[in-house]
């Protein structure tokens, strides 16, 4: 197994008028190729700003982050330029990077027919469902290749119904592309149904409470909604219940 | 109200609306005309004061056979179109500056603040005697009354922008010049529009008031010179004009704006 990014004894404090706020407190994990870890905590505790650190977005006040490979982010809204088709939505990582060659573009169609959109490619975000631009979203991050997925509470946003179903279709398409995965939730349910290992965090300053392994006995038929059919689900929710009520109030 | 069926219906029924509105607002400005005119004629409003529409039109075909009226046209659209380009470029590169800068901004704040509270025209005269009384000082006066508004709004707009959809460009390692062509300027450009439209305005009453101060030709100097000489068809010519020009601009920017939302925002019309 290779490790894609680590976290060694990562500490965080921000400055700012008001004092220092440690936010992150001796932060370690692994994350594997092929392989989603779910992070879950209490609301202002900390969770986005590991997905910033492991992104670079802000720098670690104290402890070290390793990282073989590239990272992409996703975000809770799917933030779609209204005034930008999907196909130019879609393209736009490249024309940052500027790597907007054939190879690439080939590459972008590939996903855009993979995963149904090429009726969609010249629609504009208004006039697609909430699924599917989220959907939209994350083949944006796809384009440019990224080894690890960073996803911030990225199905916050949809309406219960269809963030089952965005769940199921966002996790066949990063198991199908081989990624490894990161995701945040305050969903107990979304942590268990997604990942291998759910990571538990504290109130601030963030520590970690409990690294869980998921495991179920569904080998390869695996996906978010047979896992909430499957036994296993039950004990893993209460477990993780649990931990997050000794601290969390409200 | 009656159930709308199908779509034809629909389209139907928003056209008739259209032109409903549209003939009303023709109407209206008849109905305004020929009761002036009426009013005139029957003497209970002083033509001395007012004048009257036939008296108005009489004159204005007169400046037109002579040629004199286009004269005036040009060099007031001119001087406007001018203050208005300029007015409007400068405080969109300064504003871009102080989204860029955000030292520079807050330390410019307080300036801006007091610039856009002064009344501009009072100072109308201390800059067309900096800039001279041509034609430079009279754009002068146009472009001070736009630029201070378009410097702030477009500043303020600029700086709020979805901070998400930036953080989401730095992902992909966007460097500043980058967000700011990618996503700040695209997704502002209804914004710009709104600037423009009220910049038209401005730069018409900066035109007016350098015209009245300074000027030998132009609708404001018409205008002027109508009142000294106590003609008041010559001074309610000029504002009609002057209604008429500010009314076509502000149509062509209407065009320009539906273009735009119509060939953004919807596959039906693919951008090249
Ligand atoms: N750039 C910053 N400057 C100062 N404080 C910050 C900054 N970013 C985050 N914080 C603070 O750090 C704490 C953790 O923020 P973070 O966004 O990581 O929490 P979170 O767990 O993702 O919260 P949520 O559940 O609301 O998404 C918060 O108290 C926040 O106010
Ligand atoms: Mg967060």
């Amino acid at each position: 197994m290779k490790s894609l990014l680590t976290f060694n004894n990562v500490s965080k404090s921000f400055f700012t008028e008001t004092g220092k706020t440690d936010v992150l407190s001796k932060i370690s994990f692994t994350l594997h190729d092929d392989e989603i870890i779910a992070v879950i905590g209490p609301s202002g505790c900390g969770k986005s700003t590991i997905l910033n650190l492991a992104s670079a977005l802000e720098n670690q006040t104290s402890g070290e982050i390793k990282k073989d490979g590239k990272i992409g982010y996703m975000f809770q809204r799917d933030n779609l330029f209204m005034w930008r088709n999907v196909l130019d939505n879609i393209k736009l990582g490249l024309e940052i990077s500027k790597t907007l060659n054939k190879e690439n573009l080939d590459y972008i169609h590939s996903l855009i027919n993979k995963y149904g959109l090429q009726d969609f490619a010249k629609y504009y975000p208004n006039e697609l469902s909430g699924g599917m631009r989220q959907r939209v979203a994350l083949i944006r991050t796809l384009a440019l290749k990224p080894d690890v997925l960073l996803l911030d509470e990225p199905f916050s946003a949809l309406d219960y119904q269809t963030r089952l179903f965005v769940l199921d279709d966002v996790y066949k398409i990063i198991k199908s592309e081989g990624k490894s995965a990161i995701i945040v939730t305050h969903d107990i349910s979304e942590a268990i149904s997604v990942a291998d290992r759910v990571i538990v965090l504290s109130n601030r300053p963030c520590k970690i409470k409990k690294i869980l392994d998921i495991k179920f006995d569904l080998e390869n038929k695996r996906t978010p909604t047979a896992t909430r059919n499957a036994k296993e689900f039950q004990q893993y929710f209460d477990l993780i219940y649990k931990e997050l009520n000794a601290y969390e109030t409200d | 109200m009656k159930q709308i069926e199908s779509i034809e219906q629909f389209k139907k029924i928003k056209k008739r609306r259209k032109v409903l509105i549209l003939l009303s607002q023709i109407g209206l400005t008849i109905l305004f005309l020929v009761a002036w005119e009426l009013l005139a004629n029957l003497n209970i409003i002083n033509v001395f004061l007012v004048s009257k529409p036939s008296d108005i039109f009489k004159l204005f075909i007169k400046y037109i056979q002579s040629g004199e009226l286009f004269g005036h046209i040009k060099i007031s659209v001119y001087e406007t179109l001018l203050g208005l380009i300029i007015g409007t470029f400068l405080g969109l590169i300064i504003g871009v500056l102080l989204w860029w800068n955000e030292t520079i901004a807050k330390i410019l704040d307080p300036f801006l603040v007091v610039l856009n509270a002064l009344p501009k025209t009072a100072l109308a005269p201390i800059l067309i005697i900096w800039a001279g009384t041509g034609i430079k000082g009279i754009v002068l006066v146009a472009v001070s009354l736009s630029i201070v508004v378009t410097i702030m709004s477009s500043y303020n707009y600029f700086v709020s922008v979805d901070k998400e959809q930036i953080k989401m460009l730095k992902t992909m390692g966007a460097s500043k010049f980058q967000i700011l062509t990618k996503l700040i300027l695209p997704s502002n450009i209804p914004n710009i529009i709104n600037i423009i439209k009220i910049n038209i305005g401005m730069s018409w009453v900066g035109v007016i008031v350098g015209e009245f101060l300074v000027s030998r030709e132009g609708i404001g100097y018409l205008v002027v010179y109508g009142g000294q000489v106590f003609k008041l068809d010559l001074v309610m010519m000029g504002v009609f004009i002057l209604g008429i020009l500010a009314l076509i601009m502000y149509l062509v920017l209407n065009a320009i704006e539906k273009y735009y939302r119509y060939t953004k925002y919807s596959k039906k019309s693919h951008k090249s």
